[in-house]
This record gives C-alpha cells, structure tokens and sequence, in this order.
C-alpha cells in the first residue's frame, strides 16, 4: 500500500507497513509487538506513536482501543541526564 | 484452548518458551503454553539483556557453556525475522582490593580447565578493553570474551514463533488456578479460560515458581526479589564489555542497540514481595555509581526506568528435572538465570518431560538439593 512507508514510531523508525506485517503474522498483542520492535520504548515514551499504534491493532483486530493492552507510560517524562540526577542527589544529602 | 496436552508448560518467558521449542524439536506434538500476561512479561523482559560465562562453579558453567554454543546458531535455528542482538564484548569483572583479585584468579583457573578464553587483568589491561572506565582503585578484573549480549524479548519471542509453527499453542492473558493430581500423579491444569488434561507440567513460571509448586503441593524455595534498571537515549554503538562491579554492586554496559542499560542491587531489598514500581532511590544511587565508574555518563540522558523480580534461590542457581512426590510435575525455574540459561533451562527440562537422557547431568540441579542439603556454590555471584 502507498502508506506503508508512514512512520508511526519515530524513536524507532516503526513503519505502518511492519506493523501491518506484524498483525498478519498473528501478532496481536501490544506489549508482544512493543517487545519485539521497542516501539513506545524510545525518547519520546510512547507520547507520540502509542495511540496511534493502538489504534491501527483496533482497526485490524476490531477490538475496542479501551480493551487493548497498551503498555504504561514509565518516568521520566522526559529525558534526563544521568550528571543531573546524580547532582539532585547530592543536593539531597 | 486445547482441552487436552502431551505437556503443559506455565509461564510464556525465556524458560517456557525455550522449553516449548525443544519439546517441539524432539517430535511432542501437542504441547500448550498458559501465560499469565504476555511474552515475555515477567524476568525475561526486563533482564539486563546479558549472557556470561565467567561462573565460579562447576554446575554454572555446564549450564552457560550449553547455552552459549546454542546462542551462536539461534537466530539460523529459529528462523526469526529480527535481529536478535547478540554480541560477544563479554564482561569485565573489576576488582578494588586484593582479596576480590584472589577470587578472580581461582575462578578463571577453574573457567579455564573448562576451555574457557577468560583472562586475569592488571588496571591497565582493564583501561584498554574499556577505555571510558575510571581505573581509579582498581587493581585488576577479570574478562572474557565469549559472552556478552542478547536481547532477551527478542529471544522469548524466537522461542515462541519458531515453536507456534511446530505446533506449540500458546496461551496469554490466561491465569493457572490449579493442577490436579491424582495418586501421586498430574493429571490436569484449571485455567480461568478452561481444563486442560495432561500427564506433565512444566514450572517455568520464574518468579512465581513457588506458588505453581504449591499447587501441587511442593515447596519451592524461590521468591521475588525487586531488581530495577535503567536504560538511556541510544548513542553510537562503541562495543565493549559489561563493567561489573561488586563493590558497587552494578553493572554497566551498552546494548547493540546503542543504549546503555544499568542495574544496582540494592543491599537493602525485601524478598518474598512482587513489586513493579520504579523508585526515585534507585535512579540516584544507579547515577552516582555510574558516573563514578564511567564519568563520561554524566551527560547521557536516561529514558527510561522499570522494576522486574529476581526469582531468588538460596543458592540462585536453577531448579531443574522432576520432583519426586509428584509424577509428570517438572520444574524449569532459571531463579535468575532464565535469560542467560534459556537454551540449557529449555534442553534439560524438555528431556526431563518425556523421560530422555540428560544432555548434561541433572542431579545438582534438582529441587531434592535444598531438602539434601547440597546446595550450588559459586563464589563468582553478586
């Protein structure tokens, strides 16, 4: 298909093609293809790709987005540099 | 779901899913696999990724010298569409004083009667290997190429795949409620989702081994232990070993990937409790330590931070094989170890299922060990 060169995960260059693949192939869980593909694990933590990722299993599944399961966004919301964490600490002592 | 199985495994991790391949392999037709969440939701997902040969005991090293020959033919083996990420840069086990450098010497004479490549390094040598590393009171370590990294969800999900295409049903999201036995012998496991009758279990269940053994009522001495890592943004992939350090009680290392993945084991942790929540006390303790050994970190952003369990033993060595007072009942628990031991943990306990010789001997690994009194000891563990 024409689209299938879109990128839904920017962090890890997840195209709607592969995940199309990768739901034909039977793989219907999000966490199984979060787990083989680290789409939601990238810088961005999933902010930008997990609903619409979420929403393509939907689309192909017919199951409801609410009755998916998506993983859970983890801390921090951002990225941090570890010197800065490690300073926090320090401050806290 | 089947209503009916030649062997029925619990748990959809590294353990379960190595142990279905192989049953598959050895020509069982109908073995289903009951999954609580998803693969690999437990241990195997949120390992730190690494596979080592650098043990200090006989039993260890049987079991990573297995494991490690199947890793080099795994990605051919099964057949999987995506890069399983292994990489051979070993670990650098760092030494602060001269007793740990002791150590290291008798277990690399011990690893090297068993043609292991690993090596005793003054500081120097340890600079060279890992030239980011503060050397600063370090008096040597001890390295090895031959191990080093694999991703490990990758790697559950090889298992799974190349197994579903032989046969192998898996089943997620569906929780075990009982196993029934009958004179001494399985017979069956109820699940949320339906009964399926059977003559052999298998335990894989990792961290949740002991309640599975409950249900048939043996004690097993396995209990979760919160281990929390963290890994940051993905830079150019430099290569190089895994620092470990039992001083500070971390390791550090960059996956294939390109992120950094790093762990502490927190003296103060409480066993027996299964707990997912990231702490704050980690991620600082984790900084500090890291920037101390690998000062260039300080400016490497973290992403992300997660906490998995340690299926802890007395002697965080596997259970493996049958236990005695039950027929058909087989444990497949990696009591840490799953990831790193996948291929050895899913050989031995495939060939225990059906009654085939071991491949290597499974006495020091059976549960009867702990009630003999003949635990595993290996001087080469954090």
């Amino acid at each position: 298909m024409l689209d299938d060169n879109i990128i839904i995960c920017r962090c890890e260059n997840l195209t709607l093609g592969k995940l199309r693949k990768m739901l034909e192939s039977g793989m219907t869980s999000m966490q199984e293809i979060k787990k083989e593909c680290r789409c939601t694990m990238g810088p961005c933590q999933g902010r930008t790709c997990k609903e619409l990722i979420a929403r393509e299993i939907s689309r192909y599944t017919g199951v409801s987005m609410d009755e998916l399961d998506i993983p859970i966004s983890r801390a921090p919301i951002k990225p941090i540099p570890l010197g800065e964490i490690a300073e926090r600490g320090k401050q806290n002592a | 779901m089947r209503n009916t199985a030649d062997v029925v495994i619990i748990g959809g991790g590294a353990a379960g899913t190595s142990t279905a391949w192989h049953l598959a392999k050895l020509g069982v037709k109908n073995v289903v696999v009951i999954e609580q969440n998803y693969t690999p939701f437990g241990g195997t997902g949120r390992c730190a990724a690494m596979f080592r040969l650098q043990f200090g005991s006989e039993e260890n090293l049987a079991l990573a010298m297995l494991s490690v020959s199947q890793f080099d033919t795994l990605q051919k083996d099964t057949a999987f569409s995506e890069d399983l990420e292994i990489s051979k840069q070993g670990y650098l086990l760092t030494a602060y004083d001269e007793d740990a450098l002791d150590d290291m010497r008798k277990n690399v004479a011990l690893q090297r009667s068993k043609g292991i490549d690993s090596y005793v390094f003054d500081s120097k040598q340890c600079q060279e290997v890992s030239p980011y590393l503060n050397t600063d009171g370090i008096m040597g370590g001890s390295y090895c190429t031959g191990e080093g990294h694999i991703n490990p969800m990758r790697m559950a999900l090889a298992y799974k795949q190349a197994a579903e295409k032989m046969g192998v049903e898996f089943n997620n999201y569906t929780k075990v409620l009982d196993i029934t036995v009958q004179n001494g012998k399985v017979t069956g496991v109820v699940t949320d989702k339906g009964t399926v009758s059977t003559e052999c279990v298998v335990n894989a269940a990792g961290e949740y081994g002991k309640y599975i053994g409950r249900m048939v009522g043996v004690t097993i001495p396995v209990e979760p232990e919160k281990h929390q890592i963290l890994v940051t943004e993905p830079l150019e992939y430099v290569g190089g070993p895994m620092i470990y350090s039992f001083r500070h009680r971390t390791y550090i290392s960059q996956v294939k990937h390109g992120g950094f993945l790093m762990g502490w084991s927190d003296p103060d942790v409480k066993r027996g409790i299964v707990d997912f929540t990231p702490e704050w006390k980690f991620l600082e303790t984790m900084a500090k330590k890291a920037i101390e050994q690998v000062p260039a970190l300080a400016k490497v952003r973290m992403i992300r931070a997660w906490a998995g369990q340690y299926g802890a033993a007395p002697d965080d060595t596997v259970i493996l094989g049958p236990v005695e007072k039950v027929k058909g009942f087989i444990c497949a628990l990696g009591c840490t170890k799953a990831t790193m031991f996948a291929p050895a943990i899913g050989t031995l306990a495939s060939e225990a299922a059906i009654g085939a010789k071991s491949t290597i001997p499974l006495e020091p690994y059976l549960l009867r060990r702990f009630s003999d009194g003949k635990l595993v000891k290996d001087p080469a563990l954090l």
